[in-house]
């Protein structure tokens, strides 16, 4: 009689776990299109057998998870790449137009017409058309310069902004975490819907920044940012911050231009450094380097700058050592271009004719001796084609340079487009990778559901037969 | 032989390197055999090409370049796709010959041994 009990407990138990196991593989069908989902198998475990006793059958072990932490990574790898391509991509297409190198836009077009209005003048020295055609195309360069300095402000502006916005994404996300962590100490670990709401946040947070997850033992997630300064520990938040404020250390080079932006944790740490992947990087790299390599801040000059300077400085040489009239007495040439010379980082913004200069005043005779009537005017007209180092700018031709320059942005565009296409074609295949290890297969599952079913019933067969002899027995009893 | 020929042997070529590509997204053993007899079938491609690219005239060069370059990007994608899906799998044969077999002495995990078994308790 304990024997046919204990065998009916047991067939119970069993039919208690299969139920279980079911309900495991029925989740897993409804989240077969869950993003982040991963499968889950409720492990089964022996009971201890006992010939006596009439024990044994089958216990129920912990829900075990399919996911696997190596592919979760590999994805959050690519899905960072990813993102700072993607944001250097859609960032430097705004920065790539305001350097056309083709027709008679952009600083590359008025260069160009000077340098046809210095050739003009060369070959009639007191055409007063030529001459005020070098005035009128003096002035649109100078425009020219401010106005492309003023849309790389813009572009710096609305990187700041975005970076602004990322960073409170980012606290956002981190906030998220701190929610999940919380309700998986407090709830049990194996719940796969916290486990598929952290994942999908820390594949979030990875096209935004790049982190070391932390897996810890009580089912919570540390995040360190950069590997090294911590984001989420447990139920604790340490959200960064963002400035824009001119740092002391190191001092400032130039004055009058803009900071880097730079990254804090809460403790005061500057932690740009530590960011090396996700749209912040990107976005970092545009707002830090690109932009200030090419319109000055407090630690850059910038290319801009150094044209503009450059070209105004020698054009205003050359007419400066020249005469604008033979005499007597003989009278001297002036300045063209102006600029704020306290600051090399804003020579571009602050560049405009000479308040000084018309087009009578334009002085076209070298002093020789000999006096040439056009010295000057052939001096500026050889600025296009410079044999001197003088008219060239690190050993290049002003419109070379500015040709470098355009190029630099062009190519940086470029790369930023190809490899995002190479990271987003790379991000499905880690993602395809990860569902081969721990995606629902409904094939899988329908086949799991007919093996449970049939050792259910199987078992609820057990169940009547054994009732059926206990009752017997009972009867016989009586 | 015409400037069509390279042009068109280059089509062939391309065709063959996308459809790899494709078939690289999802990586499975299937996959990659499939990938590898495509690669075979680009490779003669080009080399046809090649061939014809050398006896046709300069403007057929010229403008072959931009379908070349196109050719070299997917390429290169290629490349990565492979060394990306062949990283994974060295990565996760590493891991799990360490979780088995422990490290050797000089810090690596231990090769893997064909038919062993192992169980897991947690």
């Amino acid at each position: 009689m304990a024997n046919l009990l204990g065998t009916l407990i047991s067939s119970a138990r069993a039919l208690d776990v299969f139920d279980q196991a079911l309900m495991v593989s029925q989740n897993n069908v409804a989240n077969a299109s869950t993003p982040g989902y991963a499968k889950q198998r409720l492990s089964l475990m022996a009971a201890d057998f006992d010939t006596i006793k009439g024990l044994g059958g089958v216990m129920a072990g912990p829900v075990q998870s399919a996911r696997s932490l190596y592919s979760e990574q590999d994805v959050r790898r690519q899905v960072e790449l990813l993102g700072t391509f993607q944001q250097m991509s859609e960032s430097l297409s705004a920065v790539e137009s305001y350097f056309p190198v083709t027709g008679d836009q952009g600083i590359s077009g008025a260069l160009n017409s000077l340098f046809q209005s210095f050739s003009a003048w060369n070959l009639e020295p007191n055409s007063q058309t030529a001459r005020q055609s070098i005035i009128d195309n003096g002035r649109r360069l100078a425009e020219v310069f401010q106005q492309t300095v003023a849309n790389l402000t813009n572009a710096s502006i609305d990187a700041e902004r975005q970076l602004r916005q990322t960073v409170d994404q980012i606290n956002q996300m981190g906030a998220t975490l701190q929610q999940i962590n919380g309700d998986r100490r407090r709830n049990s670990q194996d719940d796969a819907g916290l486990d598929t709401r952290m994942q999908t946040v820390l594949e979030q947070l990875s096209e935004l920044v790049s982190f070391t997850p932390l897996f810890q033992a009580d089912g919570t997630v540390t995040v360190l940012i950069g590997g090294q300064s911590a984001l989420v520990v447990g139920e604790n938040l340490y959200p960064i911050s963002f400035s824009s404020d001119m740092p002391t250390d190191p001092a400032p080079l130039y004055d009058g231009a803009g900071a880097p932006s730079r990254l804090f944790s809460p403790g005061g740490a500057e932690i740009t450094g530590l960011v090396t992947g996700g749209r912040l990087a990107g976005l970092i790299q545009v707002r830090n380097e690109v932009l200030p390599s090419l319109s000055g801040d407090a630690y850059h000059t910038g290319d801009l700058n150094e044209l503009a300077k450059s070209i105004a400085d020698r054009v205003n040489e050359i007419l400066t050592s020249s005469l604008m009239s033979a005499g007597p007495p003989p009278v001297s040439g002036v300045p063209m271009f102006a600029y704020d010379a306290t600051s090399p980082a804003t020579v571009a913004h602050t560049i405009s004719l000479d308040a000084g200069i018309t087009a009578d005043r334009l002085a076209s005779i070298s002093p020789g001796p000999p006096q040439v009537i056009n010295g000057a005017a052939l001096q500026l007209a050889n600025l296009a084609n410079p044999q001197e180092d003088a008219d060239k700018i690190g050993g290049s031709s002003y419109v070379a340079f500015y040709g470098l320059m355009s190029g630099r942005v062009g190519r940086l565009l470029s790369d930023a487009r190809v490899n995002q296409d190479y990271r987003s074609q790379m991000t499905v295949q880690a993602r395809n990778l990860r569902s081969q290890l721990s995606a629902v297969s409904l094939d899988e599952e329908a086949t799991l559901v007919i093996s449970f079913q049939r050792a259910y019933q199987a078992n609820s067969q057990m169940v009547v037969i054994l009732n059926e002899l206990i009752g017997s027995v009972i009867d016989m009893l009586r | 032989m015409g400037h069509q020929e390279p042009e068109r042997w280059l089509e062939t070529v391309h065709g063959a390197v996308q459809e790899a590509s494709r078939l690289l997204m999802d990586p499975k053993p299937e996959a990659l055999d499939r990938s590898a007899a495509l690669l075979e079938q680009a490779r003669r491609g080009l080399r046809r090409a090649v061939d014809s690219f050398n006896l046709s005239n300069s403007p057929a060069r010229a403008g072959m370049r931009a379908e070349l370059e196109e050719l070299r990007k997917e390429l290169r994608g290629q490349s990565l796709l492979l060394e990306h899906a062949a990283g994974f799998y060295d990565g996760w044969t590493r891991l799990r010959n360490s979780l088995t077999g422990g490290y050797t002495a000089e810090g690596e995990p231990a090769p893997d041994e064909p038919g062993r078994r192992f169980l897991i308790e947690a």
